[in-house]
C-alpha cells in the first residue's frame, strides 16, 4: 500500500482537528475526518488509526469534550466539541504552523 | 499523576469506547459506499486497513500509564535477573568487586568514625581539655607541684583534676590478677562529670595520706570478676594485698584514661612523687563556657612561665600545651595511619568501580546487536536505558548486600586484630546508619555508572539494515574508554603497591632496627607483687633481686635479671639530674630512670663502655651507685670523665657514677636513645610493684615457664605473672600501629594487583574476541601464531607501559605526602621501585599473554564459517 500524503503531516493532525471543531461542533469522528478531507479537496486523508487515539488524547488533555449521542441516522456516536483550553491550544498551534510555513518559505527562496 | 492512575482503571473502558467509535465509523463508511452504489464490504476492508493494527495504538498510549510503567519495571527487573543468571561469571565478578570495594570502605570508615570522629561519651566533651608540659623535644605529664599550681592558678577551667595510670594486683577467688587502673584526684570525676551507677566517688578526705584505702570499680569488672555482688558497697576487695573498700561503681562505658581502666583509687603522691622534677601526672580540665582552647593555652602558659622563673632548675624551657581531651586520648599517628588506610580503601573502591564499568561496557558491546534489533522492532530508547539501569542496580544491590556482610565481618576482624592498640575499640560497632549511607552513595554511583555505559555507545537501528559488513570489522566502541579504565587501574595499582612496599620496607626495618642490645633468645614476663605487702621501694627492690636470683637457678636459664620498666616497650619515668659542683648544667635536662637487679646489663647484652658493674654492696642498697648511658655522659660531662661524679635525682642522696653503658633505644624503636641512668633495685624511689623479669635461654618460653613460675611462687606466693613473651614480640608490639597499616595496606595492595590484572585481562580478551574475524583472515592469509601473539600482545603492552609510567610519575609528588602521614617511611628508592615494576610487569605479562595466546590458536576456517 502506497504511503499516504498525510504521513508528512504528522503532528498537524491536532491542529486540523482543533480547527474543524472550532468552526463547527459538536462533531463525531467520522464527520471530523470528512470535513478535513473536503476542506483540503481530498488532498489530505485522515487515517482512522490515528484519528481516534488523537481524539482521546486531546480529550485527556482537556482540549476537547466528548459526549455519547445519536446521529441523524440513529447511530450511537461520540460527539466532540472544543473547550476554551482547546481554543488556546489551537491559537498556539496555528502560530507555530505559520512560523514553520514562513521559515520553510524563506528557506526555499534562498536555498 | 492522577491522570495516570485514573487511566489505570479507565483503560479498559477507553479501549471499548474506541472500538465502539471505530465500529460506528466503519458503519458510516459502509452506508456512504452503499449510497454511492459501491461495494460496502470493500470499502470497509479499505478502511480497516487504514485503521491499522490495534496493537500499534495500544503501544503508543502505553507509556503514559502507571500500571504499565510498574509492569515494565517488574519485567525489567525480572529480565535483568535472568540476564545476570544466564551469565553467572559476570554477575559474580560484579557482585564481588562491588562488595569488596564498598565493604572495605564501610569497615574502615566505621572504625574511623568510632575511634576518631565520634565525640567521647561524656557530657559536653568538646569542653574537656588535656594539659601537657613540653620541653621542646618531648611532651611530658605534669609533676605534682606543677599540677597543683596549674589547677589553682588558672582562670579558664570550671574544674580540673589529675590522674596517673596504675596497675593493681587483685586477688579474688582464683589466681592473682593484674588489673589496669588509674589513680585520680576527686576533681577528675567532677571534671569528666561521671555519675556512679551505685555508691559515690571519692571526696577530699579520702584523697589524703593515711586515709583508709578506697576504690571505684567499673561496672563490667563488677559483673564479671565480682559476680555482680549486690552487697559489694558494704564489702572490701583485696587490692595489692590490702583490704580496700569499694566506694562506688562507675558505668561500663566510662573508660578513662584508657579502655582497660577498671579500677580507680585516690591519687596520693608519695615521697619523690611530690618533687617538682618528677613528671608522672596527667591533667584534665573542663573549660568554662565561652573559653577557647587558645585562651586556655595562653592562660596556662603564663603560669608555666612564672614557674620557669621560680624553679629554673626543674622548669626552665618547660611550656604548657593544651589540647582537646579527645585528641589527647587518640594517638595522632594512629589517626594519620587510619586516614592513609581510608585513602587506600577509596583507591581500591575506584579500581573496583573501574573494573565493573569495564565489565558493563564489554557486556553492552556484546549485546549491541540485540539492542539494535529491539530498537528496530519498535522498542523505545527509554525502555532500553531503563532496562540497563535495572541490571546495574540489581548488580549493585547484590554488591551492597555482600558489602554489608563484609563490612560487619571486617569491623569485627579489625577489632579482634587490633582492639588492644586502638583506644575506644570497645565502642566500635557496625553502624547501620553509616552502612546505609555508604550503600546510598554506592547506588548513586551505580546509576551514574549504568547511565554512562548506556549513553556511551548508542545502538542504532539503521546500522542493522545498512551496515552489512559490520560483523567483520570489529566493534570498537567502548574500547577506548575501557583502555583508559585499565590504564587508571594500573596507575592506581602502582601507587598503592609502591606506597605499600615503602611502608612494609620501613616496618621491616623497624622490626629489625639495632636496638642496642641482644634481643635474641630473650624472654620477658611481667611480675606484679601485691603492693601492700611491700610498702617501700627498698623492700620491693630486694624482693625482685631475690626473685631474679631464684629464676636464675632454674635449669635452662642462662641469665636472668629484673628491671622496673621494660626497655623499648615501657618508659616515661624520668626527671632531672643534678650533678654535684656542676655550674654549667644544661637547662631542662632530664633522664630516664631505670632500676635494675644484678646482671641486668649482662642479661640484656648491653656492654659497658667504661667503668664497672654494680658491686654487691651497691646491689644490696648499702651504697648508692649509678651507671649512666653514653648520651647522658656526653650531655652532662662532654669530654670529661663522669666516673666518680656525684649525682642526685629525686632525693637529696648522692649517687656515685661507676660506669657508662652503651646507648640502647629504650623509649621505642623509632626514638633515638635519650639520657638514661641505671640504679640498683633497692634504691627504688617509689613503690612500683610491677617489674619485668628478663630471661636469656636457649629453651622456649613455654618449656621454661612452669619451672619459672614455681621459682617465683617460692619467693613470693602472691605474685601475678603475665605478659610472657619473647623480647622480639615485645618490640613488635610497640610498633603495632605500624603493623595495622602494614598488614592492611599489604592486603589492599594484593587486591589492587589482582584487580589491575583482571581488568587488563578482561579488556584484552574482549578486544581479541572482537577482532577475531580480522585475526582469522590474517591467519588464513598466512600470518603465523607468533605474529598474532605479537599483534594482540602489543596492544596490552602499550597499556601496561602507560599505566606503569603514569603511576611512577604520580609517586614522585605522592610519596612525600605519604611520608608526612607515616613518618618512618624512607625516601623513594630505585631498587624498591624496580621491584614493584617487576611485580606489575609480571602480572601484566600474564594478563596479556593469555588472551594473546588464545588468539594465536584460532582456527581461521571455523571463525570465518561461523559468519
Amino acid at each position: 500500500m502506497p504511503k499516504h500524503q498525510n504521513d508528512r503531516l504528522q503532528g498537524t493532525l491536532d491542529l486540523l482537528i482543533l480547527k474543524v471543531l472550532a468552526r463547527s461542533s459538536p462533531l463525531h469522528g467520522y464527520a471530523i475526518a470528512q470535513r478535513i478531507q473536503n476542506a483540503t479537496d481530498e488532498y489530505l486523508r485522515i487515517e482512522e488509526g490515528s484519528l481516534y487515539p488523537a481524539l482521546h488524547r486531546m480529550t485527556t488533555e482537556k482540549w476537547l469534550e466528548a459526549k455519547w449521542s445519536t446521529t441523524e441516522t440513529n447511530r450511537k456516536a461520540r460527539f466532540y466539541s472544543i473547550t476554551p483550553a482547546g481554543v488556546r491550544q489551537l491559537e498556539q498551534e496555528e502560530r507555530r504552523w505559520n512560523d514553520l510555513i514562513e521559515a520553510v518559505g524563506k528557506a526555499l527562496q534562498f536555498a | 499523576m492522577f491522570q495516570r492512575i485514573s487511566n489505570v482503571f479507565r483503560q479498559r473502558r477507553i479501549r471499548n469506547e474506541i472500538r465502539q467509535e471505530m465500529e460506528t465509523h466503519l458503519a458510516m463508511i459502509e452506508e456512504e459506499a452503499l449510497a454511492r452504489g459501491e461495494d460496502p464490504r470493500a470499502a470497509r476492508r479499505a478502511a480497516r486497513l487504514r485503521f491499522g493494527n490495534d496493537g500499534v495504538y495500544e503501544d503508543r498510549t502505553r507509556d503514559a500509564d502507571l500500571a504499565t510503567w510498574l509492569d515494565d519495571l517488574l519485567r525489567d527487573v525480572r529480565f535483568a535477573l535472568r540476564q545476570l543468571l544466564r551469565n553467572p561469571t559476570f554477575a559474580i565478578a560484579g557482585v564481588l568487586l562491588l562488595g569488596l570495594g564498598i565493604g572495605v570502605n564501610a569497615a574502615i570508615f566505621t572504625v574511623i568514625r568510632s575511634v576518631i570522629l565520634r565525640p567521647l561519651p561524656l557530657e559536653n566533651p568538646e569542653r574537656l581539655v588535656s594539659v601537657l608540659e613540653s620541653t621542646g623535644r618531648f611532651q611530658t605529664p605534669e609533676s605534682w607541684p606543677d599540677l597543683v599550681d596549674l589547677q589553682e592558678g588558672n582562670h579558664v577551667f570550671e574544674s580540673a583534676g589529675g590522674f596517673a595510670r596504675a596497675d593493681f594486683v587483685f586477688r579474688g577467688s582464683g589466681d592473682a590478677l593484674n588489673l589496669h587502673g588509674s589513680t585520680a584526684t576527686p576533681g577528675y570525676f567532677s571534671t569528666l562529670r561521671v555519675q556512679p551507677i551505685a555508691g559515690r566517688v571519692f571526696d577530699e578526705s579520702e584523697a589524703r595520706e593515711g586515709a583508709n584505702p578506697v576504690a571505684l570499680i567499673r561496672e563490667d569488672f563488677w559483673r564479671t570478676a565480682l559476680n555482680a555482688d549486690p552487697e559489694i558497697l558494704r564489702k572490701t576487695i583485696l587490692l595489692n594485698g590490702r583490704a580496700t573498700q569499694v566506694l562506688g561503681i562507675l558505668p561500663a562505658q566510662f573508660r578513662f584514661p584508657t579502655s582497660e581502666t577498671v579500677i580507680w583509687i585516690p591519687l596520693i603522691p608519695q615521697g619523690p612523687q611530690k618533687s617538682r622534677g618528677f613528671h608522672a601526672f596527667s591533667m584534665v580540665g573542663r573549660l568554662k563556657p565561652s573559653i577557647t582552647l587558645a585562651q586556655a593555652q595562653t592562660d596556662l602558659q603564663i603560669i608555666m612561665q612564672r614557674l620557669a622563673r621560680e624553679y629554673p632548675e626543674q622548669n626552665a624551657k618547660r611550656t604548657a600545651r593544651v589540647l582537646s581531651f579527645q585528641d589527647w586520648s587518640l594517638d595522632k599517628r594512629l589517626r594519620d595511619r587510619l586516614v592513609v588506610l581510608q585513602i587506600a580503601a577509596l583507591a581500591l573502591f575506584l579500581m573496583a568501580c573501574a573494573n565493573v564499568s569495564s565489565l558493563l561496557l564489554a557486556r553492552h558491546s556484546a549485546r549491541r546487536r540485540e539492542f539494535e534489533i529491539r530498537l528496530a522492532l519498535g522498542s523505545s530508547r527509554g525502555r532500553q536505558i531503563r532496562q540497563h539501569l535495572a541490571e546495574t542496580l540489581l548488580l549493585t544491590c547484590a554488591g551492597c548486600v555482600a558489602a554489608a556482610g563484609l563490612a560487619t565481618a571486617g569491623v569485627q576482624f579489625l577489632v579482634w586484630l587490633y582492639g588492644n592498640e586502638m583506644p575506644r575499640a570497645a565502642e566500635i560497632a557496625p553502624d547501620w546508619k553509616l552502612i546505609l549511607a555508604v550503600i546510598a552513595i554506592a547506588l548513586a554511583g551505580a546509576v551514574a555508572m549504568g547511565l554512562a555505559t548506556v549513553l556511551h555507545g548508542r545502538p542504532d537501528a539503521l546500522r542493522l539494515s545498512g551496515g552489512g559488513g559490520s560483523r567483520l570489522s570489529a566493534d570498537r566502541s567502548g574500547v577506548l574508554t575501557r583502555k583508559m579504565l585499565v590504564v587508571f587501574q594500573l596507575t592506581s595499582a602502582v601507587v598503592l603497591l609502591t606506597s605499600t612496599v615503602s611502608v612494609l620496607d620501613s616496618f621491616w626495618r623497624l622490626l629489625h632496627v639495632d636496638v642496642g642490645f641482644d634481643r635474641s633468645h630473650l624472654i620477658t614476663m611481667r611480675v606484679s607483687l601485691p603492693a601492700g605487702a611491700h610498702k617501700t621501694g627498698v623492700e620491693i627492690g630486694r624482693r625482685f633481686e631475690s626473685i631474679a636470683a631464684s629464676v636464675r637457678s632454674v635449669p635452662g636459664v642462662r641469665q636472668a635479671a629484673a628491671v622496673n620498666l621494660l626497655p623499648v616497650a615501657e618508659w616515661g619515668m624520668n626527671g632531672n639530674v643534678n650533678v654535684e659542683g656542676m655550674s654549667s648544667y644544661p637547662p631542662g635536662f632530664f633522664a630516664e630512670y631505670r632500676w635494675v637487679t644484678s646482671q641486668y646489663l649482662q642479661t640484656m647484652g648491653i656492654p659497658l663502655v667504661r667503668g664497672r658493674q654494680f658491686l654487691p654492696e651497691e646491689l644490696a642498697g648499702k651504697q648508692r651507685a649509678a651507671i649512666v648511658n653514653q648520651t647522658m655522659a656526653r650531655a652532662l660531662w662532654g669530654d670529661r670523665d663522669p666516673i666518680g661524679a656525684h649525682i642526685n635525682m629525686f632525693s637529696p642522696e648522692w649517687f656515685t657514677v661507676v660506669g657508662i653503658a652503651r646507648d640502647i633505644r629504650q623509649s621505642g624503636v623509632t626514638v633515638p636513645a635519650s639520657a638514661e641512668v641505671y640504679m640498683a633495685a633497692p634504691t627504688l624511689a617509689i613503690p612500683m610493684p610491677s617489674w619485668s623479669i628478663l630471661v636469656r635461654s636457649d629453651v622456649t618460653a613455654e618449656a621454661l615457664l612452669p619451672a619459672i613460675r614455681t621459682a617465683i611462687a617460692a619467693e613470693e606466693r602472691e605474685a601475678a605473672v603475665d605478659r610472657v613473651q619473647t623480647m622480639d614480640d615485645a618490640i613488635a608490639e610497640t610498633v603495632s600501629a605500624q603493623r595495622i597499616v602494614a598488614t592492611l595496606l599489604a592486603t589492599f595492595a594484593a587486591l589492587a594487583l589482582l584487580l589491575a590484572g583482571v581488568g587488563l585481562y578482561s579488556v584484552l580478551t574482549f578486544t581479541a574476541a572482537a577482532r577475531l574475524p580480522e585475526l582469522a583472515i590474517r591467519a588464513a592469509l598466512g600470518s603465523t601464531p607468533a605474529g598474532l601473539v605479537n599483534l594482540v600482545g602489543r596492544e596490552g603492552i602499550v597499556l601496561v607501559v602507560a599505566g606503569l609510567g603514569i603511576g611512577l610519575a604520580a609517586m614522585i609528588p605522592l610519596h612525600p605526602l605519604l611520608r608526612q602521614f607515616i613518618f618512618d617511611v624512607g625516601p623513594l628508592d630505585a631498587p624498591l621501585c624496580a621491584g614493584v615494576m617487576t611485580m606489575l610487569l609480571t602480572i601484566g605479562a600474564i594478563a596479556v599473554a593469555l588472551p594473546a595466546w588464545r588468539a594465536a590458536l584460532i582456527d581461521p576456517l571455523r571463525v570465518l564459517r561461523g559468519e
